[in-house]
């Protein structure tokens, strides 16, 4: 059975997702030695990703199986050189006047870059290693982990600021320190193989600022051969490398590729996977294309009607049109699935309410998003059948299934959605029975919120016979189930439906509502949800996946193929995952409405899920409107709790992270990408035609036969969804 | 004023003086940068990273792309040497040189008032006039007696002692002198062993292979090849003998996973028949490959059957394999496909009914190599090697990063020595005489202001020789003097670096490449011909960097 992925990144911002990925890959195959945890995180098979090799004394290695591709300067003060100590020692020794090299006996002139200084993570992460836990005392060890947390802490921008500041006093903060992460090495723990960290020529500044930022043909002349002089030897090094990772696996099921598209990686992804594509013929790709967060307002003009715009920000907008359409072109034909990808640009949108300290201009947070929603979407093919005391996964699939289901559906295109953290599923009174069975302790339970709903169920309990609970039985039906779950156990934010979940394709929002006003109907889905939860806990597959198919079944357009997956193993969070979480989520990733501390009263968060359910049970069942301001008002109560307490009502300690959360994630075919490639295809045409956009395409070697061939795939992609909907009226 | 300036408030526009300026100063600069590189005695520059890594070169093109240069004319310059580069891999350092040095002459006479146009015109003469002198003075290769076998499926001898000389010349400026030395003859060998009848050298079949591992001095030719990895089955031979080499590129892995998705069975049993089916055809493959090795590998000949394939080879496959004593490796490189050819001979075969005795190759001994967490497998003792492998060892990467490049313009410097079918006496010869003749016989057949830009081509040339004795640490001018006396005297005279002396560098074995210096002639003084020119410098419009 093939099995294994390779990941590939390309790009300075692929790399930072990447790195975020790893993490979340290292941390959940930690679990599996943890107490308790093994069990669950047994459910993900971690060989797809990690190869193994034992290494001269007998222990064992794991590698990632994969790649990065970044330019020069990217990896920071992080050296991959194995023998990085020697090479130091000779720098040194050269620099005091003493020629240390073997190899020449003339004189060495010594030039030397500014020393670029590893983070305190890497750093420490380093110190670590070299550590003997099992000789350590208690205390010994709290106090390491504590430096390493401490360390942790200072990667992420905001916090390091707010940190700084308490200590200082406000002043005199080390600029260091408050610069956060600033490389993709200072925050990825897992340990990288030098070989498979290709550095290419260029100059790097910032994940979003290097020589090859300015759109699609900036490798043009230094990396494709055009201008000469290795360029065409750092293709071909980039396909062995590739060749390399999949001569480690004994059956590849087929590569994901993270790229920064539009920028100049785009065209070298592109020259490499091309080459890929020969050489592994019937493996699939799934390509992340990633956008940096502003290109959500990519379709509107930046500057308004009327007023004066200058040359080079007609440039910079010819850049990104002509660059978005070129990529769309030559990536949809290399990947057998192209997801676009951007983090939201709106701090405490609608699309993440209980994300309060995320800051969607620092790359550190919005890769460490797309990291978790990425490696969530993917799991499906990536789970055993490994029964768990929650029971066991459930939709488990495999890559080349997952694309066959959502490829042919909108010409290779998908979208991904994303809540996270998943709000509580609505559980009924058997399921939180069963909760409070003892024998079922999940590590990942927290015992205040079990007593809380066992008294809730003691009380539902007395209740039950005055017939307050009739209308349920008598529909038997699970909506109104549901509602009575929400309305007497609710101390925890409900999903209640999947307008919650976050569109993380631009242009792509997923609701239900635009199929209505006919801008597109979803087609094909897979829904993965992990680690589900209800007010009592964490909860089975089985009921997570019922739970999940009664919202499903209150979608208002039914017509489209659905892959469901649940497990149980939620998503653990690795330290160096920014805490971008508001107070109200627990550390096990409960939301909790109560704004008073942990056991108390479940006063005011209560009130407002009466109301919403109230609403939700008088009007229309599953009426749009009453769901969004049940959604509102629980935005409100987190933000009103977020700004009156400063201890979480979750239960958190200020300095305390999330450890693991559920997550809910939809990949999703739909036909809304037809005005999607109309929309590219529009720009290209206007930003092709133009003599600002005509320089640009020149300089970037794409000659007039070129552009005609794009226009001509953007033609047949938008095609394709038009002639689908001429077939396929069900 | 401009008229651009009316036409776009933002324009930066430069006079001509400016521009001028602008444009020597960058040639000189960068020349300044790369002066101290030149030549065997040159200093070594060592470039050290953020991050403490290390990068020792003295390729003038790698310190160019590693400098990041901005300014435009290093820019124009810089491309210069890049396409100097692919050409003739060598001469980058002397292209720069050269080009700083004609501005440099050129700035002397604009000073005192000489039209840039005038110059320009006394290069360009002065470039033919060096060009048809460097045909004279080239030498041809020796050729030796054609050897008395000779039947036509050899390629014609060639003269290995100057080749070598070619070799050690050019390595001599990247590496210390013993390890050039030793280097020599594995660059010089591995050449001549590519080279087929008829057919231009392609220096892909070479492989250059590197291991950090012991000593530079343990570098060696394999004549045969080395693979980047090993065989993935604990039961696999780790060594063969006298073995059958098959090289394939025939899927030996399950690989389709159709049968899981649901469309094509209905029950679980007929799954189960499905996969099964499916398995047997890939087993069906593998059987066949079997066959043959028992077929043609009896106990009798003491022979043993090695598999290299371009595609999968899944572990039931390997495990089959393994059984019968076979090392198979997988997802072998595409290039590497085509190496084994030339030198085990047989040939890569696309599918199972192909298979036949005929398509196999041969190697005296194939082993498997472990270091650290990387494994190599050595296919060596090859009948015919049209291919061959230069494994470079060293302590350390940038050690390896700075003999692969040598290593790899050394490759060039015999392929050109082969392909111009001659070689220019080195040391600073070609130029000191080049001067001469312009000074002496061209000089004559030219009128009028020309013959300052001729003066100037002149003193540039020299400019190259005075700074191989400025490296040397000899006194510039006193040597540049000694060799002008000596060749006066109608001698072929070079720089001995070591004690400043004219020696004759045809007897010590110095020599140049024919297409380096051809090349350089006719680049170098076109462009900074054109840089001269330049009377305005503009920069409107767009902006194609995103500041």
């Amino acid at each position: 059975m093939p099995k294994e992925i390779v990941t590939l990144s390309f790009g300075s911002y692929a790399s930072f997702v990447s790195a975020h990925y790893w993490n979340l890959q290292d941390e959940a195959a930690g679990y599996s030695g943890r107490e308790g945890w093994s069990e669950y995180a047994d459910c993900v098979d971690y060989d797809t990703l990690f190869s193994s090799s034992e290494g001269r004394n007998g222990a064992m290695t794991y590698r990632p199986r994969a790649a990065w591709f970044d330019l020069a300067g990217s990896s920071g003060g992080a050296s991959h050189r194995a023998e990085a100590a020697a090479a130091a020692a000779a720098a040194a020794a050269a620099g005091g006047g003493v020629a240390a090299v073997p190899t020449w006996t003339g004189g060495v002139d010594v030039h030397r870059a500014a020393p670029v200084a590893r983070s305190a993570f890497a750093a420490t992460l380093e110190q670590h290693e070299a550590l003997d836990w099992d000789t350590l005392d208690e205390a010994e060890a709290a106090r390491q982990q504590a430096v390493l947390e401490e360390a942790a802490r200072l990667l992420d921008p905001a916090a390091a600021a707010a940190a700084a500041r308490r200590r200082t006093g406000g002043a005199g903060t080390s600029s260091a320190a408050a610069a956060g992460a600033r490389h993709w090495t200072d925050f990825c723990k897992v340990l990288v193989s030098p070989r498979m960290v290709v550095s290419l020529p260029g100059s790097w500044s910032g994940p979003s600022e290097h020589s090859l930022a300015a759109g699609w043909g900036a490798a043009a002349g230094g990396l494709l051969g055009g201008g000469g002089g290795g360029g065409l030897q750092m293709v071909e090094e980039g396909v062995d490398v590739v060749r390399l990772l999949a001569e480690a696996c004994d059956s590849l099921a087929g590569f994901q590729i993270l790229v920064d598209d539009q920028t100049g990686f785009g065209g070298y992804a592109a020259a490499v996977l091309s080459e890929v594509v020969e050489d592994f013929p019937g493996r699939p790709r799934v390509l992340f294309s990633l956008r940096q967060p502003g290109a959500w307002a990519g379709a509107a003009d930046v500057a308004g009607p009327g007023l004066p715009v200058s040359t080079a920000q007609m440039t910079a907008r010819a850049r990104d049109e002509l660059s978005e359409a070129l990529a769309l072109c030559r990536m949809s034909e290399l990947a057998s699935l192209y997801i676009p990808l951007a983090a939201p640009a709106v701090q405490l949108s609608s699309a993440l309410p209980y994300m309060s300290s995320y800051n969607p201009a620092l790359p550190f947070h919005t890769s460490a998003l797309l990291a978790a929603a990425v490696d969530s979407a993917m799991l499906p093919t990536r789970l055993t059948g490994r029964r768990t005391p929650l029971g066991e996964s459930v939709g488990v699939s495999d890559l080349h299934s997952l694309i066959q289901l959502l490829r042919p559906a909108a010409a290779g295109l998908a979208a991904l959605h994303l809540c996270l953290p998943c709000p509580s599923l609505p559980a009924d009174l058997q399921q939180l029975q069963r909760q409070l069975d003892t024998r079922i302790r999940p590590p990942h339970d927290s015992t205040a919120v079990t007593a809380a709903a066992a008294a809730a169920v003691a009380a539902e309990a007395a209740m039950h016979p005055r017939g307050g609970g009739n209308r349920g039985t008598a529909a038997a039906a699970s909506q109104p189930r549901l509602v009575r779950g929400e309305s007497v156990y609710g101390s925890t934010a409900q999903l209640t439906g999947l307008e919650q979940l976050a569109s993380l394709t631009p242009g792509i929002s997923g609701r239900d509502d635009t199929a209505l006003r006919g801008g597109g109907a979803s087609r094909a889905e897979s829904y993965c949800l992990r680690g589900a939860r209800t007010d009592a806990g964490p909860a089975s597959t089985a009921s997570a996946l019922e739970a999940l198919d009664s919202l499903l079944r209150r979608r208002a357009h039914r017509m489209c193929v659905r892959h469901r997956c649940a497990t149980p193993m939620p998503l653990a969070l690795p330290l160096p995952f920014p805490d971008l979480f508001s107070p109200v989520v627990s550390l096990h990733g409960d939301i909790m409405l109560s704004c008073d501390d942990g056991g108390g009263g479940r006063g005011s968060g209560t009130k407002v899920t009466d109301a919403a359910a109230g609403g939700a049970g008088n009007g229309l069942p599953g009426s749009v409107s009453t769901r969004a301001a049940a959604g509102a008002a629980s935005a409100s109560a987190a933000s009103a709790a977020l700004t009156a307490v400063p201890v979480g009502p979750g239960g958190r300690a200020a300095g305390q992270g999330v450890a693991s959360v559920g997550v809910l994630t939809r990949l999703q075919a739909t036909s809304e990408f037809m005005g999607w490639v109309r929309g590219v295809q529009a720009r290209w045409t206007r930003g092709a035609g133009a003599a600002a956009g005509r320089a640009v395409l020149d300089a970037w070697d794409v000659g007039r036969d070129d552009a005609t061939e794009v226009s001509d795939r953007l033609h047949e992609l938008v095609g394709k969804f038009a002639a689908d909907d001429d077939g396929n009226h069900y | 004023m401009s008229s651009v300036k009316t036409l776009n408030a933002n324009a930066e526009v430069m006079n001509r003086a400016a521009a001028l300026f602008m444009n020597i100063n960058a040639a000189k600069g960068l020349m300044d940068v790369m002066r101290s590189n030149y030549g065997p005695k040159g200093t070594i520059k060592m470039l050290v990273s953020g991050a403490g890594d290390i990068k020792l070169t003295k390729d003038g093109n790698v310190l160019l792309r590693e400098m990041q240069i901005q300014n435009p004319t290093a820019v124009m310059i810089a491309r210069a040497a890049v396409a100097q580069d692919d050409i003739t891999g060598d001469g980058t350092t002397s292209i720069v040189l050269l080009i700083g040095e004609l501005m440099k002459q050129a700035e002397r006479f604009l000073s005192e008032g000489t039209h840039p146009r005038v110059l320009v015109e006394g290069f360009e003469t002065a470039r033919k006039a060096t060009l048809e002198f460097l045909e004279t003075f080239k030498q041809p290769l020796p050729t030796p007696p054609a050897a008395a076998d000779a039947d036509g499926t050899a390629p014609p001898a060639v003269d290995r002692e100057t080749l070598r000389c070619v070799a050690r010349t050019s390595l001599r400026t990247k590496l210390a002198e013993p390890l050039a030395d030793q280097l020599t003859d594995i660059v010089t060998d591995s050449v001549l062993m590519v080279r087929r009848p008829n057919q231009p050298i392609d220096l892909f079949m070479v492989e250059i292979m590197h291991m950090r591992h012991k000593l530079d001095s343990d570098t060696r030719l394999v004549r045969g090849l080395v693979l980047d990895h090993g065989s993935r089955h604990p039961d696999m031979p780790k060594r063969l003998e006298n073995c059958y080499i098959l090289s394939c590129n025939i899927s030996l892995e399950y690989e389709k996973s159709e049968v899981n998705s649901g469309f094509f069975y209905s029950s679980a049993d007929q799954r189960e028949k499905l996969v099964a089916a499916e398995r047997a055809y890939t087993d069906e493959r593998v059987h066949k490959i079997i066959e043959l090795k028992k077929k043609i590998c009896t106990e009798e000949n003491g022979k043993s059957f090695v598999l290299i394939n371009q595609k999968g080879i899944d572990p039931i496959s390997l495990d089959a394999l393994a059984k019968e004593g076979v090392i198979a490796l997988r997802r072998a490189k595409k290039r590497n496909m085509e190496r084994i050819q030339l030198a085990c001979g047989g040939f890569c075969v696309n599918s199972v009914e192909e298979l036949a005795e005929e398509a196999l190759g041969h190697a005296d001994e194939v082993y498997e190599h472990v270091l650290g967490e990387e494994k190599y497998t050595f296919v060596e003792g090859v009948k015919n090697p049209h291919s061959c492998t230069i494994l470079i060892k060293g302590p350390s990467d940038h050690v390896i990063a700075q003999i692969k490049d040598a290593v790899r313009d050394g490759l060039r410097a015999v392929k050109n020595g082969i392909d111009d079918g001659g070689v220019i006496p080195g040391a600073g010869a070609f130029e000191v005489a080049a001067a001469h003749h312009l000074r002496t016989v061209t000089r004559k057949s030219l009128a009028g202001r020309a013959k300052l830009g001729l003066d100037a081509f002149a003193e540039a040339l020299l400019g190259l020789a005075k700074a191989l004795a400025e490296n040397s640490g000899h006194d510039a001018q006193e040597t540049i003097i000694k060799l002008q006396e000596e060749h006066e005297r109608g001698n072929v005279v070079g720089l001995d670096v070591v004690t400043g002396e004219p020696m004759d560098p045809v007897t010590v074995g110095v020599y140049d490449n024919y297409i380096v210096k051809r090349q350089m002639l006719q680049s170098a003084p076109v462009l900074a011909g054109q840089l001269l020119l330049v009377d305005e410098v503009m920069r409107a419009g767009i902006n194609m960097r995103k500041q």
